[in-house]
């Protein structure tokens, strides 16, 4: 039993992981540490159990106080994420936010991970989303605001 | 984010790794982002159009055709720069993609020049008795866009995507029909 359940939580912990070591590499190259985020794991667990839009896992890392100028995020972002993810979209606007895209296909799921930076707060956002499902969810939206 | 970016996102994650497409080598391209006051870079390879297409439906006939059309798509790219004043960017960075586009095979097919200093010129790569791809330049004062499609594409095929993904559906115009007089 105990066998069947580790087996069944493995690609979780093995994604978890990933995020985590994501973090951690972050903070070590901008010396910050990510805030702690009050009833984040209930967030998860509602996002785990109703899949919004498709989505079936969340994962949030914020990092406040951030000393990284907006010429050096991407470089930075890049290096964190590793080559396992793509980078589809970077945008940086004349404020100085940043916004890189990445995905990883994941099985039937693609994984979505957002990495921005604006002034000196840094966040990292990582969705696990089934398509199909958010088309649907996507095309409901759009004929419910035509009709 | 700008929508219409953000559909493209969509398009792009909906859409899906095989090998990567031959993205456009525009020289000096660095040079202009770094003097942009806003950039944005939209990057969909081939392997993330065939992993969205893998994602679509061969049962359903509207997904099936949206499949179809963006299994044979190699990537789409978008490379969007504003700047903080006129004249930031200069002729001869515009000079440099039209240089690209002068290669066997590309030709232009549009040119709009208007009085403002808007200018878009849109060109193709014939692939024998297709298209091969589209290139779209977009250059106002203060704003420069460069949209490439890369494979195989028939406008009209690009209708199929509409109302699907988070694209806006387009209303196809009926043929006027002269009225009979009575």
């Amino acid at each position: 039993m105990r066998r069947l359940v580790f087996l069944l939580l493995f690609p979780c912990l093995l994604q978890a992981g990933e995020f985590e070591w994501m973090t951690r590499e972050f903070a070590r190259q901008s010396g910050t540490q990510p805030m702690h985020i009050p009833f984040f794991g209930l967030a998860r667990f509602v996002v785990g159990v109703a899949h919004p839009a498709g989505t079936h896992d969340l994962r949030l890392a914020i990092f406040e106080h951030a000393n990284v100028r907006a010429e050096q995020f991407s470089l930075m972002a890049d290096s964190t994420v590793g080559q396992n993810w793509k980078p589809i979209v970077r945008v940086r606007e004349s404020s100085g936010e940043v916004s890189n895209i990445y995905v990883q296909q994941d099985g039937k799921r693609v994984r979505v991970l957002v990495a921005s930076r604006d002034k000196d707060e840094v966040v990292f956002v990582q969705v696990s989303i089934k398509p199909t499902e958010l088309m649907n969810f996507l095309d409901e939206r759009q004929h419910t605001h035509h009709a | 984010m700008k929508q219409p970016f953000l559909k493209l996102i969509m398009v792009g994650l909906s859409l899906s790794c095989l090998c990567a497409a031959e993205e456009f080598k525009i020289p000096g391209l660095d040079k202009m982002a770094a003097r942009a006051k806003e950039t944005v870079e939209v990057t969909l390879d081939q392997s993330m159009l065939q992993l969205a297409s893998g994602f679509l439906s061969k049962d359903d006939p509207d997904e099936a055709k949206v499949k179809k059309l963006v299994a044979k798509l190699k990537g789409i790219y978008v490379r969007s720069f504003e700047f903080s004043k006129e004249g930031e960017y200069s002729a001869s960075d515009v000079e440099i993609f039209r240089t690209q586009l002068k290669q066997p095979g590309w030709s232009r097919i549009v040119g709009v020049k208007s009085v403002d200093g808007e200018n878009t010129e849109i060109y193709v790569l014939k692939s024998g008795e297709q298209l091969g791809g589209l290139v779209v330049l977009a250059a106002e004062p203060k704003e420069f866009t460069f949209v490439h499609i890369d494979g195989p594409i028939n406008p009209e095929d690009l209708s199929e995507l509409s109302g699907h993904m988070g694209i806006p559906e387009i209303v196809k115009r009926k043929p006027k029909t002269e009225k009979k007089e009575e």
